[in-house]
Parts: structure tokens; C-alpha cells; sequence
């Protein structure tokens, strides 16, 4: 092999190799499932597993919300479905929800899935149609966490007590 | 420049040196793959961290972390380490010039991301030792070494900061520390206004970043090497 030939085979490598180290620092994966999904993803082959999705929404029905999240993890390991980081995050927001008092924390918790899912999403917006979901896009669910997690007059209504969760 | 090898291969012997073919491939190997390969692991594995609980984190280089970087660079190219001019501008063909591109940035950025990983994160402590590096690299560039001993001098601060950094105060960091940890802890809160400002990384990353380090220092060596023996295989300069 000449060396003109081994000079444009190392840029070619070198090139894609140096692409590879700033996509990393870019998309900032933070497991091994990440970065093997996000590669997959970028050039279309990622696809969550339908099985452990519908086992997730199955749970998710029957208000078992740790166990759903779990079923929604495996499905989506690499965090690249909008659909399933929706419920993941719709999932915190159920689980937080109180008559009397939100769960801060899951509400922090249910706007960072957000945040993931609206950043997947193509036009930064998940709408997703299941009727068992009062909120059925991010934007509804984040108006909901952002009031949830903030102190506001409306609070101190004695008839909050009869709002229901959605 | 002093020569970094001890002496020059043997000679005469089929594929050896003196066969120019041999030559132009083994440099290209050196120059187009071994050493970009080499520098974008670096680059990758600088800025990498694991929490105690097992998530990565990639943190990318702070300004003051380029500038620094650009003062080391600098005193690479002012030691003969790396002459940017030969590797890009005077070369015989474009692909050559692009090969030697892809490696002065590939260098820079493995620069900035090794410095990254043996500079604090955040804090007093990140300052002082920011500030130490920009002293230190100054003066390096000022006292003009050649590059045997920039190689010393580079290869004998990584080591400190490594060793500042991933052993000394991630021991004062433990949860369980001896007598002499709690007092030098003591000692660095007070100079630090408060809690030691570390984030509690994984220790792997001090593998990790010991590992970085070496291929690093490796690659210049290379990248040194490289360098005198193309000096060599240059025709003399014809005599007046």
C-alpha cells in the first residue's frame, strides 16, 4: 500500500474518529446505553422494545409508578423516545401529585424527563394520544409541574381540595 | 533542536530506513493514524468522569483551560516539538498538508481536554491551580527549553497535578480519613472558606486520567521523534 493511500484512509479515520469525540462531548451520554443508542439513533436505527413499553403503560394504569418507570427505563435505555420519556415524566407527575401538597422533588424530577422528551421530540412538542392521560402534550404538563412545584394565592383555595389529578 | 532519539536505526537493510518507500509509509502511519488516533482518545478521555454512582459525565474545556492549553501548545512549537508550518503549509501534496492538520488539532484539543481533566472543577482550589498552570507554563515558555526538556518539564507537572489531584485531595475528600488527612483537611478548608469544593468522581477516573497522561506524553515523544528523523532525511542545504 502506498503512503497517499494510508494518508487518505488515516484522515478519513482520524476525521470520523475526531467527529465521534465531539458528538460525545455534545450529546453528553451518561451510560453505555447512551452512547450505543445515540449512535443508533443518529443514523436511524434505534427502536425501544414495544413489549417492555406496553408492560410500563400497563403498570403506569394501575398507579404502580416506581414499577412503570422501571418497564419505561428498559424499554428506552438510551433516552432517545420522546413518547416514553413522556411518560416517564407523566409518571413522577402522578406519583407527586397530592390534594394537599405536591412532591417537590418528583415534580424536579418529572420536568428533567420533560426536558428530554420535548429535546427529542422533532418540533420540541410531545403529543401523545392515550385517553387515560388528562395532559395529553408536554406543553399541558409542564404548565401543570411549573404551577405544582410554585407557591401561588390559588393554593391557599380551600376548594383546591376537590381539583383532581389528570 | 537536541535529538530525542539516542541514535539512528541501523541502516542499508532492506524496508530499513534508508528505504525511502519504508520511510514515507511508516511516517504516514505515525503522522495520518497512530498519533490523531492517539490524540482524540486523549481528547476523549479528558473531560471524561463517572460519579460514585456510575453516570458519566463529559465536561468540556473552560476558556481559561484553551488559554492555557494554547501556552503549552505554544511552548511545543517553540521547543521544535510540533513546527505547525512543515506539518501543514510545506508539504508536497494537499493530503499531506490535510493529514498534518488533522494532527496539530487533534493535538490542541488533547491538550485542553488532559488539562481539563487534571485541573479542578470548581472553586478556590480551581483558581490557585488554574493560576499555577498559567505561571508555570509562562516561565517554561520564557526559559526557552529545548524539547528534551520541555518533555522532562511537562511530563514532571502532569505527574504532581495528577497526584495533587486524584490521590492527595480526593484522600482528604475520603469518607473514613487518617490523622494526617484530617489535619491537612482542616488546613485546606480554612484556605478554601468552607467544604473542600471537589466533586466526588469515581476513582477510576484517576486511572483514567493516568492513562491520558501517559499516551499523551507518548504521543509527543512520537511526535518529537517523528520530527528529528524527518531533520535527517533532509537533503543538506547546497553549499556557496
Amino acid at each position: 500500500m502506498s503512503a497517499s493511500w494510508i494518508r487518505a484512509g488515516g484522515l478519513v479515520l482520524a476525521a470520523g474518529y475526531g467527529a465521534f469525540i465531539v458528538w460525545v462531548y455534545v450529546a453528553r451520554p451518561q451510560s453505555l446505553a447512551e452512547v450505543k443508542g445515540g449512535m443508533a439513533s443518529s443514523v436511524g436505527l434505534y427502536a425501544i422494545d414495544i413489549p417492555r413499553f406496553e408492560e410500563g403503560r400497563m403498570l403506569f394504569r394501575t398507579d404502580r409508578f416506581p414499577e412503570a418507570r422501571a418497564a419505561f427505563e428498559r424499554a428506552d435505555p438510551a433516552h432517545r423516545d420522546p413518547v416514553t420519556q413522556y411518560y416517564i415524566a407523566y409518571s413522577y407527575y402522578r406519583q407527586g401529585w397530592g390534594r394537599l401538597y405536591n412532591d417537590d422533588a418528583l415534580f424536579r424530577q418529572a420536568l428533567q424527563a420533560l426536558d428530554r422528551a420535548t429535546q427529542l421530540a422533532p418540533d420540541g412538542r410531545v403529543h401523545v394520544n392515550d385517553p387515560g392521560l388528562g395532559l395529553p402534550d408536554s406543553d399541558a404538563l409542564r404548565a401543570e409541574l411549573q404551577h405544582g412545584a410554585t407557591l401561588e394565592a390559588r393554593d391557599f383555595n380551600p376548594m383546591r381540595l376537590l381539583r383532581t389529578r389528570q | 533542536m537536541t535529538p530525542l532519539t539516542a541514535g539512528a536505526p541501523a541502516s542499508g537493510t532492506l524496508g530499513g530506513p534508508s528505504d525511502p518507500r519504508s520511510y514515507d509509509r511508516r511516517s504516514a502511519v505515525i503522522e495520518s493514524i497512530v498519533l490523531p488516533l492517539l490524540f482524540w482518545t486523549v481528547a476523549g478521555a479528558g473531560g471524561f468522569r463517572m460519579t460514585v454512582t456510575g453516570e458519566m459525565r463529559f465536561l468540556p474545556p473552560s476558556l481559561f483551560v484553551l488559554v492555557l492549553s494554547g501556552l503549552l501548545v505554544g511552548a511545543l512549537v517553540q521547543a521544535g516539538l510540533v513546527r505547525p508550518a512543515e506539518r501543514v503549509f510545506e508539504r508536497a501534496t494537499l493530503l499531506e498538508g490535510m493529514a498534518g492538520a488533522v494532527l496539530i488539532v487533534s493535538l490542541f484539543a488533547a491538550t485542553a481536554q488532559l488539562l481539563n481533566g487534571l485541573l479542578p472543577e470548581q472553586g478556590l482550589l480551581a483558581l490557585l491551580f488554574n493560576l499555577f498552570f498559567a505561571i508555570l507554563l509562562t516561565n517554561t515558555m520564557a526559559a526557552e527549553p529545548d524539547a528534551r526538556r520541555l518533555l522532562r518539564s511537562v511530563a514532571v507537572t502532569f505527574g504532581w497535578a495528577l497526584l495533587m489531584k486524584y490521590v492527595l485531595l480526593a484522600g482528604l475528600d475520603a469518607p473514613e480519613p487518617g490523622l494526617t488527612a484530617r489535619l491537612a483537611r482542616a488546613v485546606v478548608r480554612g484556605a478554601t472558606l468552607g467544604g473542600l469544593p471537589l466533586d466526588p468522581w469515581s476513582p477510576i477516573v484517576g486511572y483514567v486520567m493516568f492513562a491520558s497522561a501517559a499516551a499523551y506524553l507518548g504521543g509527543l515523544w512520537l511526535l518529537g521523534r517523528a520530527a528529528v528523523t524527518a531533520a535527517k532525511s533532509m537533503p543538506p542545504p547546497p553549499s556557496s
